[in-house]
């Protein structure tokens, strides 16, 4: 996001932001509009849902099932245990002794892993050479594995059987116990624990029915004393590893570098988002992992009117000072926008500045793709503009002049104003399959920060 | 806000047929080899290395200065070979970043200072942060935001990266203008 | 695709384990042997790269977005499911502030839309690990150190006991230890004190150490050491120092990090401080705590988990310092125990909670135990153990249960 607003700094387009559904003020780029409740969402009040997991290193497509199985993880990209960068898989010819003639060495083509940043290879984790060049690289198995997995058994079973148990009971009769109980006050003790309780069923000793329970670790009474070399030797700060290279490998955390092993590359994925309110989806990017198109794109930019300053201006205060504002169409229809101040008393402590808006309806042209290539200018004979008001008027873009005059000594010029606009629904009309989308006219709180005023 | 224009004195920048700005004092080595395709900026004191190998750059680029664009090599048995280096459409390239990549798609932002590793492939709509260091042979996918020495994946783009980069890599060719003649 | 989710193989790998640590947080899905990542349990903000630790909140809004901000993070980068109607199992510490779970809650259930959470305490979940139901749980962790003894599944509340003392204070035994004596070399000049650069020891810069470089010491070594710096005695009774070593600090400066700081830093957590009180006097005043009859069971199954419980010679020295504080009058007369043993869960420390968290959550007895989520949004609140309202309790069909 840091790259983003550093190519944003270009325009920085923080300084024009748009009021989302659920009160946060951001720029349109980061709004989406739904188009069935027809309001603007942002990042945070849309439902997010993982779309499909892909390899960052192969670009390849893992479908969810394949990539729970596999944690997550990619099969045949590995990372360096030590940078983090994808390892590289490099052939070296080692002499073996060939399988007609043992006395005579034929060359043998083995594979080993390098990774080009910090040079750590798998020779350096004492791993041998493979004979094939994709594969063969086998994962280390967590010696405790059997033991947990013995223990979730014996717990699965007793789960089971209280659920049966529940199953059952619900099904019975049962005698009302809360007079009994209250007279000695066990209802108080026993609701306290209701939680707590919820563990100790899972207590192996409990009933006699449950099958002979995995034998109980022996308690230890000594540990191994520290070794003593740890006292006359020097340590060689290279050979120990880092925490963060520990916890790559959470069930091992090695603590010397030469028991480092290269971690499975880490899958990505790519987000759909989805309005809660009416339940559509608000963007739904291609399956291909490569592919840069989205299936379903509802962004902002791409549907209201934007409104951009032209160029700073220098305020004072109290004093009338004219900026001008870009504002450009991004649907295929023309538009007509109206400005209008702030009706009531609300939110006014965002704004330092007065601004005085056009009052005529502004007309904007339709978004034309074709229009790049064009130099002409023969836009302007349609639209017949106040020129006091229209700036300039280029393709779908439209500049408007306002006053604006700021009442506070110091500190940022701030202004705010409501935005009323025409509004093609598209979708709707693909459903109802009328020749003309229906109109309807959407609002809109705007923000803009013009920047400081000059002492 | 617009982009504010940012004017160049006229003698200093070749405007080419296609519509290309390249700075005078520019090194493109093996010009025959280097393909531009229209709309682009090659600021003053770029290297682009055309002698190594083809290098193709797309329309509404824009190479800031100090950068250097090389192809990257490949070691074989036999020798070494240099692969082409294809640049896409509304790519921007930061100040003094060297970039050895093979292949480097659309809509790309690559920040300052930035060493793009040899044969690294940069999909399309993805972003390098300032001063990443990309070890050799690095894939970056879409839409996301590498940074770090080595560069690993830190965040990931809005959908609307597309139409930014386009927005400002097309405002910037169009504020990008020459002085009148005498300044 | 949530088609594929639907169609799993089995249904436990759709709960999340989460366990929100003060250093470092831990997730992973139910029925596996380890979580998925370790992560530091921080966020970084996208605008300026300041990294703030989630514990460190100010007020509830910016822990709620904190939360957030961690939380999308662990579902979206690691742990790759879509939040929508899944089962989450938060381990948690008895003692977690009221806010902290409301705030875990209010993002879990009204931002994730998850389907049902379990709020589980941490030192229940460690026994779980080694099938025992009662045992003396003591967690090292990085802000202070807790020892609850759980009896047949039912934490003892009366006897918890707890100190300040874990990761952070070796951090800044360390820090201390520098800034007082320690020398930086750098490229140009030779040996500036550590004092005229304190910026340069930063957290993580204090935390690399004190898992490269130190130790804990020996007994008898701990002992002479401590009658050195506490109690006054004389100099050259300080066993012989451990060789340095020299910790770069960045590209240009090193550190040397002397032979005493590597063995005395984690001192601090076996001192005895003016309440008489360190780790090891917890585990015993924690036991005196409890019921007389249920002493000698605990005693011996004593589990200690926690990060700072990983650190090399950790485990022999508590043993000592156990066997020698038993022998004390203050304890001998009034404990009635005196063997102490311990029990090694099939897990390193660090995630120990966690993996009784991942047992809990494949069973298929999770859904009645935990708060659905239209429980909660009726309610609002969460049921807690101190919490004697009972509109907030889960169901009243659980009361029969016993």
């Amino acid at each position: 996001m840091t790259s983003l607003t550093k190519m944003a700094t270009f325009m920085d387009v923080n300084l024009v932001r748009y009021l989302c559904t659920c009160g946060k003020r951001l720029p349109p780029c980061r709004l989406y509009l739904c188009r069935h409740c027809l309001k603007l969402r942002c990042a945070d009040c849309v439902q997010h849902e993982v779309d499909s997991p892909y390899c960052p290193n192969c670009l390849e497509n893992m479908p969810a099932s394949e990539a729970k199985l596999k944690k997550n993880r990619c099969s045949n990209c590995f990372d360096c245990p030590i940078c983090g960068h994808t390892l590289m898989t490099r052939a070296t010819s080692q002499m073996v002794p060939s399988s007609e003639d043992p006395s005579k060495s034929t060359p043998k083509k083995m594979y080993y892993m390098a990774c080009s940043f910090c040079r750590w290879t798998t020779r350096d984790g004492g791993l041998a050479d493979q004979s094939t060049s994709n594969g063969g690289w086998k994962d280390e198995e967590n010696p405790e594995a059997k033991r947990i997995n013995t223990l979730l058994e014996s717990y699965r079973s007793i789960a089971q059987r209280e659920k049966a148990e529940k199953e059952r009971k619900k099904y019975v009769k049962r005698r009302s116990h809360a007079g009994f109980q209250d007279r000695y006050g066990l209802t108080s003790v026993a609701m306290k624990w209701k939680i707590q309780p919820a563990m100790s069923n899972l207590s192996v000793k409990e009933t006699e029915k449950v099958p002979p329970a995995p034998e109980l670790v022996s308690p230890v009474e000594d540990f191994d004393p520290l070794p003593s070399e740890i006292f006359s030797d020097i340590v060689q700060l290279d050979k120990v590893t880092y925490l963060s290279h520990r916890l790559n490998a959470p069930e091992f955390q090695p603590p010397a570098t030469k028991d480092l092993r290269p971690v499975h590359k880490h899958l990505l994925v790519r987000r759909s988002l989805r309005c809660r309110e009416c339940d559509h989806n608000l963007s739904k990017p291609d399956f291909n992992p490569l592919s840069i198109k989205f299936k379903i794109q509802l962004i902002a930019l791409n549907h209201i009117p934007e409104i951009r300053i032209m160029a700073p201006a220098t305020f004072s205060v109290n004093k009338e000072t004219v900026v001008t504002f870009t504002l450009s169409n991004p649907s295929v229809y023309s538009t007509v926008v109206k400005l209008l101040p702030i009706e009531g008393d609300t939110d006014l402590d965002y704004m330092t500045a007065k601004v005085d808006l056009p009052k005529s309806d502004l007309v904007l042209a339709l978004h034309d793709d074709t229009a790049v290539y064009d130099d002409g200018t023969k836009a302007q004979q349609e639209f017949k503009d106040d020129p006091r008001v229209v700036v300039f008027r280029r393709a779908n873009k439209l500049g408007f002049a306002a006053k604006v005059t700021p009442f506070c000594k110091e500190g940022e010029v701030k202004v705010s104003f409501m935005m009323k606009h025409e509004f093609r629904n598209t979708a709707a009309a693909i459903q109802s399959e009328d020749k003309e989308p229906k109109l309807e006219w959407l609002e809109h709180r705007i923000f803009i920060n013009l920047g400081r005023i000059q002492l | 806000m617009e982009l504010q224009d940012i004017y160049y004195s006229s003698a200093e920048y070749i405007e080419t047929a296609s519509g290309n700005k390249v700075s005078r004092q520019s090194v493109l080595c093996g010009s025959q080899n280097i393909v531009i395709n229209g709309k682009s900026i090659v600021m003053t004191d770029c290297v682009i290395r055309g002698d190594l190998a083809n290098v193709r750059i797309g329309r509404f680029c824009v190479v800031s200065k100090r950068a250097v664009i090389r192809p990257a090599f490949k070691k074989f048995s036999k020798g070494v070979a240099f692969f082409p280096l294809h640049i896409g459409d509304h790519v921007f390239i930061g100040e003094d970043s060297i970039v050895n990549a093979a292949q480097v798609g659309s809509f790309v932002h690559i920040g300052k200072n930035c060493v793009i590793g040899r044969r690294s492939v940069l999909k399309d709509c993805c972003a390098i942060a300032d001063n990443t260091v990309l070890p050799p042979e690095t894939v970056v996918p879409p839409f996301t935001i590498f940074s770090g020495s080595p560069g690993k994946v830190n965040g990931e783009l809005p959908e609307c990266t597309q139409d930014l980069m386009t927005d400002v890599t097309s405002s910037f060719y169009q504020h990008f203008r020459p002085h009148g003649k005498g300044k | 695709m949530s088609l594929f989710e639907g169609l799993g193989y089995s249904n436990d790998k759709n709960v999340y384990i989460i366990d929100i640590g003060s250093a470092y947080t831990k997730c992973g899905l139910a029925g596996e042997t380890g979580p998925r990542c370790i992560i530091p349990s921080t966020v970084t903000n996208s605008r300026t790269g300041k990294v703030t630790k989630i514990w460190d909140y100010r007020s509830t809004a910016e822990l709620h977005e904190n939360l957030k901000e961690l939380l999308s993070v662990l579902i979206f980068r690691y742990l790759l499911m879509s939040p929508k109607d899944k089962r989450v199992v938060v381990v948690e510490s008895l003692l977690c502030p009221t806010d902290f779970r409301e705030c875990v809650a209010r993002v879990l259930f009204r931002h994730f839309e998850v389907g049902c959470v379990l709020f589980a305490p941490g030192h229940v979940l460690s026994l779980l690990t080694l099938g025992s139901a009662c045992g003396m749980v003591m967690d090292v962790g990085y802000n202070e150190t807790l020892v609850v003894p759980v009896y047949e599944g039912i934490p003892i509340m009366l006897a918890w006991q707890s100190i300040p003392l874990g990761g952070k204070a070796i951090h800044s035994r360390i820090k201390d230890q520098l800034l007082d004596g320690g020398v930086v070399k750098t490229s140009q000049h030779q040996d500036i004190p550590v004092a005229s650069v304190p910026d340069s020891l930063t957290e993580d810069i204090l935390e690399d150490i004190k898992v490269r470089c130190c130790f804990v010491t020996e007994f008898s070594r701990g002992q002479a050491i401590q009658d050195v710096v506490l109690r006054g005695a004389d100099a050259s009774k300080m066993p012989t120092p451990t060789p340095a070593i020299d910790y770069p600090l960045d590209g240009s400066r090193i550190v040397t990090v002397s032979g005493k700081i590597r063995e005395q830093s984690c001192e601090a957590l076996f001192e005895l401080d003016d309440d008489e009180r360190s780790v090891a006097a917890l585990l015993l005043d924690s036991l005196m705590q409890c019921p007389i009859d249920t002493r000698r069971e605990l005693s011996e199954n004593i589990v200690v988990v926690g990060g700072t419980a990983m650190l090399p010679g950790f485990f022999h020295r508590l043993k000592k310092e156990l066997d020698t504080l038993a022998a004390m009058p203050r304890y001998k007369q009034t404990l009635g125990v005196k063997t102490f043993k311990f029990l090694k869960p099939p897990a390193k420390e660090n995630y120990t909670a966690w993996l009784g968290g991942a047992m809990v959550g494949a069973l298929e007895t999770l859904p009645s135990k935990s708060l659905s989520r239209d429980a909660y949004l009726q309610r609002g609140r969460l049921p807690d153990w101190c919490s004697l309202d009972q509109e907030t309790w889960i169901d009243d069909r659980t009361v029969q249960r016993r």
